[in-house]
């Protein structure tokens, strides 16, 4: 077995190196934090709110439609395709920690529903929606959601 | 005598020109040359040239940071971009009367030098009247372009008020950013 590297192995050694580089200057222009909490005030707050609120007619809430949505596969799929977590610029285990801890903290009961996975997201949130507001009302009129929900159904 | 000398002279420069021959010569001279060259880039300590040269004093990272809230060098206004509201009837975290904070805004982290933590702030722009164009600031540290819209600060925040005019910014302190 030969010892040279041959040129398309050096380039290859190479481009690793870049790769590597690159990653490192991604990653220290915002380092994305362990906490759930304080990753939620970096990356969603800003158009969510502090506490999920939203704004009306703006940018839907995240406190009334999250629990329902979470709790059958459709809704699932659709919070994870939404521009704001398929953008995101957190991970994919990022996403799956922000949502737990969002859904964790709100009144919603553990046992209806799952949490979310770093794979779960990961093949969600690489097919975003086109038709963002049209895939909310086709869920939230399938769902026979309550009225509550209903009167979120237009972003 | 003379031509003991010129005898002595012929012999020794047949001699060299036997055993050397042109090409070798200037292989040798072309490889001193190139030599003389790459030496200086030759990776060895330079630590005595650089504490030969005069040591210049420390900058620190931000050595106009200030806790005026009228300054824009005030440290949590490190991703500012629009008129202060401190200058405009209102503070640095709250917006004058008259006008409403932005519900949507941009978060991002401010280092201050102080005590050396860095907090979460929320930068909100106020809302309703036009322009108080007093204390113009402009600073963009971790500011992003337009494709990262929720760290840009040359949006109007105010597109989600009921009147979108904007009038000043304010810096609102989050908490202190950990790991």
């Amino acid at each position: 077995m030969s010892t040279l590297i041959t040129a398309p192995t050096s380039f290859r050694i190479l481009f690793l190196i870049l790769c590597l580089q690159s990653t490192e200057a991604i990653s220290l222009e915002r380092p994305e934090s362990t906490q759930p909490a304080q990753n939620y005030l970096l990356f969603c707050a800003g158009c969510h709110g502090l506490t999920g609120s939203g704004v009306p007619n703006k940018v839907p809430t995240l406190t009334r439609t999250l629990p329902a949505f979470v709790k059958s596969a459709e809704g699932r799929d659709f919070v994870l395709r939404v521009p704001g977590v398929a953008n995101s610029a957190l991970s994919d285990q990022g996403v799956a920690q922000v949502l737990n801890w969002f859904l964790a903290s709100s009144a919603t009961s553990l046992a209806e529903w799952q949490p979310f996975t770093a794979e779960e997201v990961q093949r969600a949130r690489r097919m975003p929606l086109m038709s963002v507001s049209q895939s909310r009302r086709q869920l939230i009129n399938k769902m026979e959601l309550s009225s509550e929900i209903s009167r979120d159904i237009d972003y | 005598m003379q031509q003991r000398i010129d005898r002595l002279l012929e012999r020794a420069s047949r001699r060299v020109a036997q055993r050397t021959s042109r090409r070798g010569f200037l292989g040798l001279f072309g490889a001193a040359l190139t030599g003389a060259t790459l030496l200086p880039l030759l990776p060895v300590s330079r630590g005595g040239q650089a504490l030969a040269e005069p040591t210049s004093p420390k900058v620190p990272a931000s050595p106009t940071a200030s806790d005026d809230p009228v300054s824009c060098d005030y440290w949590k206004y490190c991703a500012i971009d629009g008129f202060l509201c401190a200058c405009c009837g209102g503070s640095s975290s709250s917006c004058p009367p008259g006008t409403t904070p932005s519900p949507i805004t941009w978060i991002g982290t401010c280092h201050n030098p102080g005590d050396g933590r860095d907090y979460i702030v929320s930068y909100n722009d106020c809302c309703g009247k036009t322009s108080c164009g007093a204390c113009s600031c402009n600073r963009n540290e971790g500011e992003k372009p337009m494709y990262r819209l929720s760290l840009n600060n040359d949006a109007n925040w105010c597109m989600a008020n009921d009147n979108p005019n904007y009038h000043c910014s304010v810096s609102v302190l989050l908490g202190v950013a950990g790991q």
